[in-house]
């Protein structure tokens, strides 16, 4: 794993940070207003602003939609280029093929782990050092519409809603990564590079369109239940079942890829 | 001559990548089918069905950035064209012709589909039947927008040479556009959303084809001085 951080571009992994860090950072400027900071009349507070929870703002919404193609920018397709450039084999030989494959797949999912919940974290606490933090009210609050049909776990938003925000990143965070290895697994199975780190982004689409045909209610799409609160209903039998598929898909494609790619 | 025999020679490589091709198609087909539910709903305004066939909201989340992704996808420029005509404008005609291709192929599907979904309401649209010009034009406006966004995503491509940033710069420009858009009502490029008459509809078109010329210069020139 350390010797593959060695041949990493840390200057550009620094730049793809900052660009994960935009829409993050609009969405603060944008929600930020004179009677906010000075009045407070909604009491808002952390938990009722950021962008997790924010379905008011563009910004916030479309940092959901892009996370595949954020989560494929830092390494998910660089063991192609490796494969191709023959850096692959290099190590395969000193260290072997396993270890060297799993060295990746590990920093593949990290980066993209890293790259979705970063921006995230930094827009809840820019938040903290602008807002008092108070306990979101489930009648104060109300206008935010963060009720159980929406929002898994709403007892414990209500409760603690850091530990709920906390979740949210997380779980934003673990498909930043699965799509990180989505793109890992099509990048070996596909010629062309570009192709492959768009895959996520046209499954994210296909399924946004399923959703517009189907007209169902409660949202099936990762753009949907990623955010903390959900813009359509949500269920968490749903969620879970779309992440196990999903979990098994990547591993399908991972390890075809390897057999494809890498061992064959 | 020239770009008679690149639009030639790239229709036959596009060609070649025809699933690719049927997969964009199957998306943009999908696209088209999600007006349905709002077209055909039991709404009698013309208004109501103006702004559910025009939807700027499905063209910013599901449209844009599938017309974004696909041009993206089959662009790719051969520096070997270049060297064998002698002309660097190869380069940038290549890509031209391969973004256009792809673009009107996306929204011919895309205009069929929801054509076909209309002839549900042909009572109501033969209560006026000038909203079909309405339509068409907003039609042919989004067409356009389309070719700004490619335009803008290739001249950031040839700018920073990375194609990913080159469609994320895009991406985050379609929302913050979109945004202002739904705030002020006053951005060219969702001018569409709104009807309005055929001429201030004409004189939009012609603002934004300015805009498409001025960028596809710009990436001339850029494509002119870049190092390959």
């Amino acid at each position: 794993m350390q010797l593959l951080w060695h041949r990493f571009n840390k200057l550009q992994l620094w730049l793809f940070g900052g660009i994960a860090l935009v829409l993050p950072l609009i969405q603060v400027v944008q929600s930020l207003n004179h009677r906010l900071l000075t009045q407070n009349t909604f009491f808002d507070s952390p938990y009722t602003k950021w962008m997790g929870i924010d379905s008011f703002h563009f910004s916030a919404t479309a940092f959901y939609l892009i996370i595949p193609l954020l989560a494929a920018l830092p390494t998910a397709s660089l063991i192609r280029k490796d494969l191709d450039n023959g850096f692959f084999n290099q190590l395969q030989v000193k260290l072997g093929e396993r270890k060297v494959f799993l060295s990746y797949f590990w920093w593949a999912g990290i980066l993209g782990f890293l790259i979705v919940a970063f921006p995230l974290i930094i827009n809840l606490f820019t938040y903290f050092m602008i807002l008092p933090n108070i306990h979101p009210d489930h009648l104060l609050n109300s206008n935010i519409m963060v009720i159980n049909q929406n929002t898994l776990l709403v007892n414990l938003y209500y409760q603690r809603p850091l530990i709920h925000a906390t979740f949210a990143i997380l779980f934003a965070g673990f498909w930043g990564a699965l799509f990180a290895w989505f793109t890992l697994g099509w990048s070996l199975l596909l010629p062309n590079r570009f192709v492959a780190m768009t895959m996520g982004f046209l499954l994210q689409l296909g399924l946004l369109q399923l959703q517009g045909i189907s007209n169902n209610g409660i949202g099936f799409a990762p753009y949907y239940f990623l955010t903390e609160t959900n813009q359509l209903d949500t269920s968490a039998l749903l969620t879970t079942s779309i992440t196990i598929i999903m979990l098994v898909v990547t591993s399908l494609l991972v390890l075809g890829g390897r057999r494809y790619r890498v061992t064959a | 001559m020239l770009l008679h025999n690149i639009s030639a020679q790239e229709f036959y490589r596009l060609r070649a990548r025809w699933k690719l091709l049927l997969i964009i198609g199957i998306f943009t087909l999908l696209c088209g089918l999600s007006d349905l539910s709002g077209i055909i709903s039991d709404s009698s305004d013309l208004n109501f069905l103006y702004q559910n066939t025009a939807n700027s909201y499905l063209v910013y989340e599901r449209y844009l950035p599938l017309s974004i992704i696909a041009t993206s996808i089959v662009t790719e420029y051969h520096l070997n064209d270049s060297f064998f005509s002698q002309h660097r404008s190869t380069l940038y005609w290549q890509t031209v012709v391969q973004n256009l291709m792809i673009i009107i192929g996306i929204w011919l599907i895309w205009v069929l589909t929801t054509g076909c979904i209309l002839f549900g309401k042909a009572q109501l649209i033969a209560t006026k039947p000038t909203i079909l010009i309405d339509l068409g034009l907003a039609a042919i406006f989004i067409l356009f927008v389309q070719v700004t966004f490619s335009a803008g995503t290739l001249l950031f491509y040839f700018l920073i040479h990375r194609k990913l940033i080159a469609v994320l710069i895009a991406l985050f420009s379609n929302v913050l556009l979109f945004e202002q858009a739904v705030r002020t009502k006053n951005v060219l490029l969702y001018a569409f959303a709104q009807p309005t008459d055929v001429t201030t509809r004409l004189l939009q078109l012609i603002n934004l084809i300015g805009l498409i010329l001025l960028i596809r210069l710009v990436t001339y020139h850029l494509v002119q001085w870049r190092e390959f």
